[in-house]
């Protein structure tokens, strides 16, 4: 057995983990988050949702487990965060999604992207993510099919017979916003009774999960604000003609993944800079990528692929994006940001 | 440093002797393999030629390709490679041409074959890298959510530019980008053709 | 000349790929069907020894200054000649390999044992290296392709292997896949190696 009291500084490079209680607290402040959008989602896709998310834990904790096991390293599962990455994959995928499929998801999102890497604290890509974009190079075709709101897809069983319905993001793709205005209202987009990944639908539940992890100071306001500003400004200016703006650039905020990527995945400790205005930029760039991808990229949405390019800049603005050192001359503070 | 005559002879002359065998050896390989690599080259192009031609046994002649086809082709986002003139029993019946256009993973290379009215006789793709399983179904000529093969749609079906997904021509579902990849092509292939004249 | 040790060389201690991390372009690229696998192998085999049998012949004659030249121009014949060869009676082959038998020329497996072999030995040494070289690269090309295509299309040399109802997992025949290949296969080869030399060490002592 692991003595999780005396385990100190297991793995961590970034700072904010200290050691395996601290994370242990905030993961576990992570899960409640993300509960008001699991329980939209049962509502909205049916009890598969909750067995889908379930599956998807008792995977990302086995393999952790089995990677850990196997290379006879310490048992870090008491941590949570392999439980927070296996809620993540689950709500980035149709909830038709085969569970094998989802144990491969979890097998690379936990072994490859962050064991591998050293664990937590020194993977550099947003597991979760990296699972799901796995899974979609993989599997494309189970990875699009998606459940239409109301749903109930059975728990067991195939998911071809589901009705499915395009995405919000799908349908703006194919250059018809009308179409999409006519499918679905801004309340319905709000509240998330759309098609979509299980846990990104609802705009309401996430932002109700990110209010909580700002008042317990678990996230900063920091890199949601600037990634949501960034698309919301960007919407604002390129509406396409014929369009009310303010419509399109809610539309474009309550769809597809931007909510769930920009509140529990565009902060995740590991794979974002350190300081504030680094993790500005780092918004400001997932806000750019995502409008970019979305509108002139093939794929009609474009948070998941943002997010990981973005992960990849991480260690650029953290060594140029550094706090001033305090008190220090003003020819010693450049040399010591020059550092 | 200073360079001799004797050292310049030595370096050049062994680099000339070694290419000249070189050459002598690919010329003897060449002389070989050219008219076989010509003939399959030939077959290779007929039969995806003969793929969106109406009448069997049809033969094909290269034309030239002018600017203002090369132009009316990309006019329409599409890039024209070749153009054939079919015939059959000696009588010009329509067009064969070879064009390039974007698709969901890159470039989708075509043949789309018109006849004299400038209609379309058939679609048949060469190369493609759309996603397997979404876009290949496309490339594969699969039901469209209309129920007719997607390629197979755009048969008789005239004037570049008017070929729009969505109202006249009917995407399969999920591979939209793809359908609208070949129907550029269509259509650039269309421009090129009514740019004969 | 020793051709046990010649033969392990090429295999395993100086895997062309696993090892000297040479000609990973072709490797990655062209793994994604084991027929691809043993074209390009066997290609790259043919050419590495000719190559190096002709380069080992005429390593007195070669002037020092301009000794890549002269390989560039013996190898460059070898490829474009192998390349006619396939275009004339493989030709289904050679579509799919497409650029990357041009690109052996530039292959730094080929150019490399020249100039690390081929240059300083006897021609039954340098020929016996080119095949044990090829043969190395050949096999890592051809295990790549076996998980590559298995795994990622569900066949194996075309035919289908896996039930139909396998879904193929894509990634693997994608690009990504063949690095994440590549990265896993060195990784065990890397671990291997140290695993023997550990093991060495302790019969030693």
């Amino acid at each position: 057995m692991t003595d999780y009291k005396n385990l100190k500084l297991m793995a961590s490079s970034s700072p904010h983990i200290r050691n395996n209680e601290d994370t242990r607290s905030i993961m576990l402040d992570v899960i409640i988050a993300l509960i008001p959008a699991l329980a939209m989602a049962v509502y909205n896709f049916g009890w598969r949702a909750l067995s889908v998310t379930a599956w998807s834990v008792i995977c990302a904790v086995f393999w952790e487990w089995g990677y850990c096991k196997v290379m006879k390293k310490p048992q870090m599962i008491g941590d949570l965060s392999a439980v927070v990455t296996g809620i993540l994959v689950a709500f980035i995928c149709p909830v038709t999604m085969p569970y094998w499929m989802i144990l491969l998801g979890d097998f690379f999102a936990v072994v490859v992207v962050k064991q591998l890497y050293g664990g937590i604290g020194t993977n550099f890509l947003n597991p979760a993510l990296a699972g799901r974009a796995a899974l979609l190079a993989c599997y494309a075709t189970a990875m699009t099919h998606w459940g239409a709101p109301g749903t109930r897809a059975a728990i067991f069983g195939s998911a071809a017979d589901v009705v499915t319905t395009a995405t919000p993001m799908a349908i703006m793709k194919e250059g018809d916003f009308s179409a999409l205005t006519d499918a679905f209202t801004v309340g319905d987009m709000f509240i998330g009774k759309v098609g979509g990944s299980l846990g990104e639908t609802s705009a309401m539940m996430l932002l109700l999960g990110g209010a909580y992890l700002l008042v317990r100071k678990v996230i900063s306001w920091h890199t949601p604000v600037a990634y949501l500003g960034t698309v919301a400004v960007l919407c604002l200016i390129s509406a396409p003609a014929g369009a009310n703006a303010v419509t399109y650039m809610l539309y474009n905020l309550f769809g597809g993944g931007l909510m769930l990527g920009a509140i529990f995945m565009a902060t995740d400790y590991t794979t974002s800079p350190v300081t504030k205005p680094g993790q500005i930029v780092f918004g400001i760039g997932c806000g750019l990528l995502t409008c970019f991808i979305r509108r002139f990229g093939s794929y009609p949405e474009g948070v998941c692929y943002s997010i990981l390019i973005m992960n990849c800049t991480t260690w650029l603005l953290d060594k140029y994006i550094r706090p001033t050192i305090y008190g220090a001359p003003k020819k010693e503070k450049k040399e010591a940001a020059a550092k | 440093m200073k360079i001799s005559g004797k050292f310049i002879l030595k370096v050049a002359g062994t680099l000339t002797a070694i290419s000249l065998v070189t050459a002598a050896l690919l010329g003897i390989v060449n002389g070989i393999t050219a008219d076989k690599i010509a003939a399959i080259n030939e077959e290779n192009t007929k039969v995806a030629l003969s793929a969106v031609v109406v009448n069997e046994g049809s033969d094909f002649k290269k034309m030239e390709v002018t600017d203002a086809m090369t132009a009316a082709a990309s006019a329409n986002s599409g890039k024209l490679k070749e153009v054939y003139e079919v015939t059959f029993n000696g009588e010009t019946v329509g067009y064969a041409v070879k064009v390039v256009a974007g698709g969901s993973q890159g470039d989708i290379e075509m043949v789309v074959g018109a006849d004299k009215d400038k209609a379309v006789t058939g679609v048949s793709i060469v190369s493609n890298a759309e996603t397997s399983g979404i876009g290949s179904k496309v490339m594969n000529n699969d039901p469209n959510s209309a129920g007719t093969p997607v390629l197979d749609q755009f048969v008789g079906m005239s004037g570049a530019g008017s070929l729009v997904v969505g109202s006249n021509v009917t995407a399969i579902s999920g591979a939209t980008v793809s359908t609208k990849g070949v129907t550029k092509g269509v259509n650039a292939a269309l421009a090129a053709v009514e740019a004969l004249g | 000349m020793n051709v046990k040790k010649q033969f392990k060389e090429g295999l395993i201690t100086q895997n062309p790929v696993l090892v000297q991390l040479l000609g990973m372009c072709s490797t990655m690229a062209i793994t994604t069907s084991i027929m691809n696998g043993l074209g390009m192998g066997v290609s790259v085999l043919i050419i590495l020894t000719l190559s190096n049998i002709f380069i080992a012949l005429l390593r007195k004659i070669i002037p020092d200054e301009v000794r890549i030249a002269c390989y560039i121009v013996v190898i460059a014949g070898f490829v474009t000649c192998v390349q006619l060869l396939l275009k004339a009676y493989l030709p289904a082959l050679d579509k799919s390999l497409g650029v990357f038998i041009p690109l052996i020329v530039v292959n730094c497996i080929i150019l490399g044992r020249a100039e690390a072999f081929a240059n300083k030995n006897t021609v039954g040494a340098s020929a016996l290296d080119g095949i044990f070289q090829g043969l190395g690269y050949t096999v890592v090309l051809v295990i790549m392709c076996f998980f590559r295509e298995l795994f990622g299309s569900g066949k194996l040399m075309g035919f289908q292997i896996m039930p139909t109802s396998y879904t193929p997992a894509l990634l693997l025949v994608l690009p990504v896949g063949g690095f994440l290949c590549l990265g896993a296969l060195i990784a065990v080869m890397q671990w291997a190696l140290a695993k023997s030399a550990k093991k060495k060490e302790g019969t030693k002592q």
